[in-house]
């Protein structure tokens, strides 16, 4: 695979991985603080 | 909320999926540009999620959040939620474009209106993100950034019609040109559209996560906040 296409998508792939995860995380730990405060 | 989150997750992970393995193993090299034409199974997708929906739907929920009929602080989470996810996208767009124009230009970057007036709207946009750092009361904070929005999102028309309006050397719309004859067919162009709707299902899951983490934030303030009126009140009787 051509250099340019592999560090395209790699990048790519990467970068919308790591902050999808990254929001999932965060979207995880709001709503258990949310439900801690509910019950509290 | 939950449900549709798990489903635009599942798919928008699939379609991405399908769509790298049609445009890197399926799809063949392109007469012209070789191998390199697998970035275009990327890069334009990458674009009109950044410029058409993340930018055009902040601009859109901040006109309605001016609106004093429709005014809502949801459509201000929207917009941010939206912007946010928008820069991502177009930084993405901007790489993925600079290692495209490597090989193909022989240069990283070029001061091309095209590349330029890009690079203007992520800038424009950072400082959006910026703004909303600022310290200030929510309704006061709404007001700055949906005008900050709107004004940012005036460089979208600008980007769309460089390409027309200068002679540059990034090259004009392959499908929606102004004849609309798609200058590209067979399997190529099916990936090609393959990569529009995973990533606008990709953008879809983002924002809505995005917008949900805003609302769970802002609930929590209002619960923090009644808690402390609350202290307060109690201070007030006992003395």
């Amino acid at each position: 695979m051509n250099a340019y296409v592999a560090a395209g998508y790699v990048i790519s792939l990467g970068t919308l991985g790591a902050y999808g995860f990254s929001l999932a995380i965060r979207l995880h730990r709001a709503s258990k603080r949310g439900r801690r405060e509910v019950s509290s | 909320m939950r449900r549709t989150l798990t489903i635009l997750g599942v798919a928008s992970v699939a379609l991405v999926a399908l769509d790298v393995i049609l445009g890197l193993w399926v799809t063949p090299p392109d007469a012209d540009q070789g191998e390199l034409v697998r970035l275009v199974y990327l890069h334009p997708a990458l674009a009109w999620v950044a410029l058409y929906l993340a930018f055009g739907m902040a601009a859109l929920c901040a006109v309605l959040y001016l609106w004093p009929r429709t005014r809502s602080m949801r459509f201000d989470r929207l917009s941010a939620s939206a912007v946010e996810v928008g820069v991502v996208f177009i930084g993405l767009t901007l790489i993925t474009g600079s290692i495209w124009g490597r090989p193909t230009w022989g240069v990283w970057w070029t001061w091309d209106a095209r590349l330029t007036s890009t690079a203007l709207l992520g800038v424009l946009f950072l400082g959006y993100l910026a703004l909303r750092r600022v310290p200030a009361d929510p309704e006061v904070r709404a007001r700055r950034c949906a005008i900050a929005a709107i004004f940012a999102a005036v460089d979208v028309p600008i980007v769309h019609f460089s390409v027309v309006w200068w002679q540059t050397l990034h090259q004009g719309a392959t499908v929606l040109n102004p004849n609309l004859t798609p200058t590209i067919h067979g399997l190529m162009a099916w990936t090609l559209l393959l990569s529009f709707i995973a990533f606008t299902t990709l953008f879809a899951w983002m924002v809505l996560m995005r917008f949900q983490i805003e609302e769970l934030r802002e609930s929590g303030e209002d619960v923090e906040l009644t808690r402390a009126l609350e202290a307060r009140r109690a201070e007030g009787v006992a003395s």
